[in-house]
């Protein structure tokens, strides 16, 4: 209940406390993506992701398109956006080279949120001439303040379309695996947390330039995948911060850091992870109060015990035993998550632990002592340990017992 | 049926200790050679080359290059044993889950003594970062400074070695030696320069050596690295005969461009030789001057450079 009145409280301290500004965006899970996941790296071979420079040439991406095309990739998303018409006749043989396969995919952005909170007016970042045409999807993250990019929203409804418009992830998906995307549809989630798997060492990366390079031949390397085309330096010391975001992955995790992983990654992340059906999923709120409430009301029991034993070194015991089990709590979320992908919310938990010893010492000092009721309900303690016998040798004359014997030094006080 | 299944059981196991004897090109490329003396095979993003055998980035390029779980970053076209590079790159010692979480328990802990540190020992923790860009120079440390023409590839017949003058008595002494110290020649010369004669020497193609040159006790000159590499397989790396650029254009033209191709492959001393060649045939021409001479500024001979522009006809 103190948990629940104090949780009803939500007081904006932020402006006082710089440090609560640098822990807004933070997620105990992010220690398990920067510090605590695998370094191994699993190589994935369904996507490979090419970089069309910047600025992409249109020309250029048509050329790359011709060659990626005729390398057999089943499914080719370009994450750039055509937002308006440059010149006719490159844009006419680019929309011709789209055309040669059916799996193409464009990038959109969904705007203009109507009053209702649910639905876009418009899809817009794609001109009509290649949008009428060509699949699009939809590149817009869940960003709040140019914070970390956890969350995706699979499908949003636009009044201009008739059909409900897919994410630019989703859609390459579908035209891969339809399945999959099925799959991920029956969660009927409006939005999904992203479950990355790694960063852009996980997947091939081709330059424009080599694509082109007559003296490549990129077949077997191209053949029946998903290709990503956008914006991605392939030197280890050139990258510009352009389409560059801040994710769960980040070396560091709060504090100052720079963006970490460009669009197109995270785009291929959650192609991933519908792929492979890797979703991550948290309890309901129901699980998690039951859950609270057996972990505080074992909290309670616990120090209670200790506190009507041992009640001097009551704080310095219990002390240590909070650290410990914000440990065990840490560890238990960590590797759920790391494990499982399931994220618990472990605040309550946290402040459950917190506030017990001082809710056993003002119930048994304060609460209790007030209500007679109370005082009449009985403790039952757990037998006393047994005292060990002593011989009694021919010298030595018996002890008379001490009117306190079998007695706890709370029941002791009590008395008095 | 037994031994059916043996036998694919074999393969398989084969096939997954060949999949871990290779390593694979991430991103950019490189050059492979499977055994001494072979001629180089271009490698690019989705290609495998296997363990044994050396090789280098293009020019100044780099490649991203995976193997068992890690990936890593080659830089530079010096020639490098795959297995080695592999071998520095993987140092694994691998911990579990848990011993990866106590270990981030006990940095977590080290992080918080280390504020206190930094202002107790601020001096300690001044070498990691600063402010500013390097500037260029002479590299400190050496009185004898060797022409970078006479490095990277060069071809195996007669290579003229040279070196500017330094104050001080007696010959200077040429040493050529190879990656393991081994020496290979050591010559006294009484002038600036030396013709060698490498196809004589026991030197191997596609290994890499460096000479360097002394006088007296003290007065050094740095190390240059070099390797031997036929001019047939020059030919083969810079050729332009493909190129629409390079059919269009004049004869001039084409061996500015060919000049270029070759610093790109580091066949400096061909380059060096090509620029000559054209002065020789043209000495009036401007760009040909032009080119040559920031030739020589790229190659840190600003002498020769100044002299070329000085010396050009009005």
């Amino acid at each position: 209940m103190l948990i629940g009145l104090l949780d009803l409280i939500r007081i904006n301290f932020h402006f006082l406390n710089p440090f609560n500004e640098t822990i807004r965006d933070y997620e105990i899970t992010d220690i398990v993506y920067s510090r605590l996941r695998d370094k191994k790296v699993k190589k994935d071979d369904r996507i490979v992701l090419v970089n069309a420079g910047f600025p992409p040439s249109r020309d250029t991406i048509r050329m790359i398109l011709d060659r990626i095309i005729d390398d057999g990739a089943k499914v080719i998303a370009l994450d750039i956006t055509f937002e308006e018409r440059k010149n006719f006749k490159i844009d006419s043989m680019l929309l011709q080279s789209m055309g040669r396969i059916e799996n193409v995919v464009l990038a959109n952005k969904v705007s203009g949120l109507e009053e209702d909170g649910i639905t876009f007016k418009f899809q817009e970042a794609c001109d009509t001439f290649f949008a009428n045409h060509i699949t699009t999807g939809f590149i817009n993250f869940i960003d709040h303040d140019s914070s970390t990019i956890r969350y995706f929203s699979p499908r949003e409804k636009v009044e201009e379309s008739e059909e409900v418009c897919m994410a630019f992830a989703v859609r390459t998906a579908s035209l891969y695996e339809p399945a999959a995307v099925e799959r991920l549809f029956k969660r009927n989630k409006d939005f999904e947390e992203i479950y990355y798997t790694g960063d852009e060492n996980q997947f091939t990366l081709l330059d424009f330039k080599d694509i082109l390079d007559v003296n490549q031949n990129h077949k077997t390397t191209l053949a029946d995948k998903i290709v990503l085309i956008g914006f991605h330096p392939t030197s280890p010391t050139i990258r510009p911060v352009i389409d560059k975001h801040y994710t769960p992955l980040n070396p560091l995790y709060t504090g100052h850091n720079s963006q970490d992983m460009y669009g197109m990654v995270i785009h291929a992340n959650i192609i991933l992870m519908i792929l492979d059906n890797t979703y991550i999923y948290e309890f309901p709120f129901w699980i998690n109060l039951l859950l609270t409430s057996v972990f505080c009301y074992f909290n309670v029991h616990l120090f209670y015990q200790i506190f009507r034993r041992v009640s001097l070194p009551f704080q310095f015991i219990t002390r240590f035993l909070q650290l410990g089990e914000i440990i065990l709590l840490f560890f238990i979320v960590a590797i759920l998550f790391h494990y499982y992908r399931i994220k618990m919310d472990m605040a309550y938990w946290i402040s459950a632990l917190l506030l017990t010893f001082d809710a056993v010492k003002f119930y048994d000092n304060g609460i209790r002592k007030r209500f007679k009721i109370l005082i009449n309900i009985p403790y039952t303690l757990p037998p006393a340990p047994k005292r060990i016998k002593r011989v009694e040798t021919a010298n030595e004359t018996p002890k008379e017992p001490s009117p306190d014997a079998g007695t706890t030094p709370a029941q002791q006080s009590d008395s008095k | 049926m037994r031994t059916i299944a043996f036998s694919i059981f074999c393969l398989f196991l084969q096939l997954g200790l060949a999949a871990q004897n290779e390593v694979t090109v991430l991103s950019g490329k490189l050059f492979y050679y499977p055994q001494a003396g072979s001629n180089p095979i271009l490698k690019y993003a989705g290609t495998q080359l296997e363990l044994k055998g050396k090789f280098r980035c293009k020019g100044s390029e780099s490649a991203k290059l995976f193997y068992n779980g890690h990936y890593f970053w080659v830089t530079g076209s010096k020639l490098r044993n795959v297995q080695d590079v592999v071998n520095a790159a993987v140092k694994t010692n691998e911990m579990s889950f848990t011993g990866r979480f106590f270990n981030f328990l006990t940095e977590s802990v080290k992080e918080g003594e280390n504020t206190e540190n930094v202002k107790k020992y601020h001096r300690k923790y001044m070498n990691k970062s600063s402010g500013g860009v390097k500037g260029f120079g002479p590299k400190p440390g050496y009185e004898i400074t060797p022409l970078f023409i006479n490095s990277g590839k060069l071809p195996p017949e007669n290579v003229i070695f040279k070196w500017r003058n330094t104050t001080g008595e007696g010959p200077y002494t040429f040493h050529l030696f190879s990656q393991e110290d081994k020496m290979a020649a050591t010559l006294l010369v009484r002038d600036t320069a030396i013709t060698l004669d490498l196809d004589q020497l026991a030197l191997n193609l596609d290994e890499e050596y460096f000479w360097n040159v002394t006088r007296g006790e003290s007065a050094k000159s740095e190390s240059l690295p070099f390797e031997i590499c036929p001019n047939s397989v020059v030919e083969r790396q810079t050729d332009l005969s493909h190129e629409t650029a390079f059919q269009k254009a004049d004869h001039t033209e084409q061996q500015l461009m060919l000049a270029y191709m070759l610093e790109e492959e580091h066949c400096f001393y061909a380059a060096n030789n090509t620029y000559a060649r054209m002065i020789a045939d043209d000495a009036d021409n401007a760009l040909v001057r032009k080119m040559y001479a920031s030739f020589f500024a790229r190659m840190d001979m600003l002498p020769e450079a100044i002299s070329l522009l000085s010396n050009a006809p009005k």
